[in-house]
């Protein structure tokens, strides 16, 4: 794949917020489960995590397993940021929601996030998506305007071959609509990234595996998986 | 060393307590009133990390219903939740039940990774207060507490003080209260948390790098009431100081 036209790169990523039950496979591979315990119904509000600061790994770095014969979900997300060339002051006080979304303030790419499998989302421990290392970020990001993401195909690739696909067509909100909605009550700050979903079926990789993320013959992201836990 | 930032005269800065008084960086006095305070922390180029705790003291798991969990119950939050003290929180016109949770923020101040409990406190910088609200309207059972309970702007008071570790003797023996409109509605002591500052330190070191400048709340203990527009709480360690905030009604 060829490398993307590339604007200036973003100064620091900061908070970067994660969506669940945003591709509409997720809910539907839970089927009656989200309406039984522990869920009880679908969720109302988007689902949202965090990746942490310690998880961001640049391009072509390796992520380095938690245990020799782990697997991971490599989950690849379109990411929104926020004001990426925008100078981050330090702490400000009293954040305001914005209340308007200017396609123009946000840019767009592809992140790679990496999790250890787990079936439950009522309350999954932290360990299982904030190791080191295991949130590939961009090498460049892309203008976003209101015709950007309708109906992108996203792909994985595992060591030179196409893994896994999907559409953005197929979240249950545009990017537009959950960027709205998540601004209800979340506040961004210059940097911050907001992640998209992706369908549960994203592959596992493994040892010595090279995972990459694609969009329209573009590379976005490059991880190389590590064996073992390093000290 | 009580440590604070402050923007006085338009300028943002660090300063320090003294008698009463506020020691700016410049070497100036000023009184506590002539400041607009900020989350006592100093900036960081990227993002800070704020782990929260959920359920932490046993009377609090018990209020809430829950069996006392055998792993530390985390969650994160973003950094723009945080205001500093004396500033006034958003609730959203139509919820009917928002409240303060009390409690000990530790602050890192080394680069931890796979640290055992015995080395734990050598990567605390200091202390400080944070009130983690919660608005239990929107809690929904999907990656609990979710950020539309815990994530929202200005929901997170932290301050006034920033006490050097080295000042707080045992971090694990300290009365916490909290009051609404002066009076006392929740008191603990950080002696009964579940799991404490070292295993927690260990706990989190062992999967995720900890920087400078990373927070841990370490949860609150029971006594948790609903705090409606116009309540003013003030949620006091001791030791560690009184951070006070108020409730205003979202726009």
């Amino acid at each position: 794949m060829s490398s993307p036209s590339k604007l200036p790169v973003p100064s620091t990523v900061q908070t970067v917020y994660g969506s669940t039950m945003h591709h509409r496979a997720e809910l539907a591979a839970l089927g009656k489960q989200a309406h039984a315990s522990p869920y009880n119904a679908p969720p109302k509000a988007p689902v949202l995590y965090i990746k942490p600061a310690n998880t961001f790994s640049a391009f072509s770095a390796a992520l380095h397993l938690p245990a020799p014969h782990a697997q991971m979900h490599a989950r690849v997300c379109v990411g929104l940021i926020y004001k990426p060339n925008r100078q981050v002051a330090g702490i400000n006080t009293a954040q305001s929601a914005i209340k308007k979304i200017v396609n123009a303030e946000w840019q767009f790419a592809l992140l790679c996030d990496f999790s250890l499998t787990h079936s439950s989302f009522y309350r999954p421990p932290l360990r299982f998506n904030a190791l080191d290392g295991s949130l590939a970020l961009p090498q460049s990001w892309l203008v976003w305007s209101q015709n950007s993401l309708q109906n992108e195909m996203i792909e994985t690739w595992v060591n030179g071959k196409l893994a896994h696909s999907y559409q953005t067509a197929d979240w249950l909100l545009s990017a537009q609509a959950q960027l709205e909605a998540v601004s209800e009550f979340i506040a961004w700050e210059a940097g911050d990234v907001l992640m998209l979903g992706c369908p549960p079926d994203a592959p596992l990789v493994k040892a010595g595996d090279l995972v990459e993320a694609g969009m329209g013959g573009q590379v976005f992201t490059r991880t190389l998986i590590a064996s073992g836990k390093v000290a | 060393m009580k440590h604070a930032r402050v923007i006085y005269q338009g300028r943002e800065c660090a300063a320090q307590e003294s008698d009463c008084m506020l020691v700016l960086q410049d070497g100036q006095r000023v009184s506590r009133d002539a400041v607009r305070w900020l989350p006592p922390l100093a900036p960081v180029s990227q993002a800070r990390t704020i782990l929260c705790l959920g359920l932490n003291y046993a009377d609090h798991a018990k209020e809430l219903a829950f069996k006392p969990p055998d792993e530390p119950l985390a969650f994160l939050k973003g950094q723009s939740s945080l205001i500093g003290h004396r500033e006034q929180t958003h609730r959203p016109p139509d919820v009917k039940f928002m409240h303060y949770e009390c409690e000990l923020a530790v602050v890192i101040g080394r680069t931890a990774k796979n640290v055992k409990q015995g080395d734990a406190y050598d990567f605390v910088q200091g202390y400080t207060v944070a009130n983690d609200y919660a608005i239990r309207d929107y809690l929904e059972n999907w990656y609990r507490p979710n950020l539309k309970v815990k994530g929202r702007p200005t929901c997170t008071p932290l301050g006034p003080w920033l006490v050097d570790a080295k000042d707080i003797a045992d971090p694990m023996k300290l009365n916490l209260q909290t009051t609404v409109n002066g009076s006392i509605t929740q008191r603990g002591n950080t002696k009964d948390m579940i799991f404490g500052i070292p295993a927690l330190i260990e706990y989190f070191s062992n999967f995720m790098t900890l920087r400078p400048g990373d927070l841990i709340l370490t949860g609150t203990p029971d006594g948790v009431v609903d705090c409606p527009p116009g309540s003013v709480i003030e949620c006091s360690i001791e030791g560690i100081g009184t951070l006070q905030n108020s409730i205003q009604t979202a726009s």
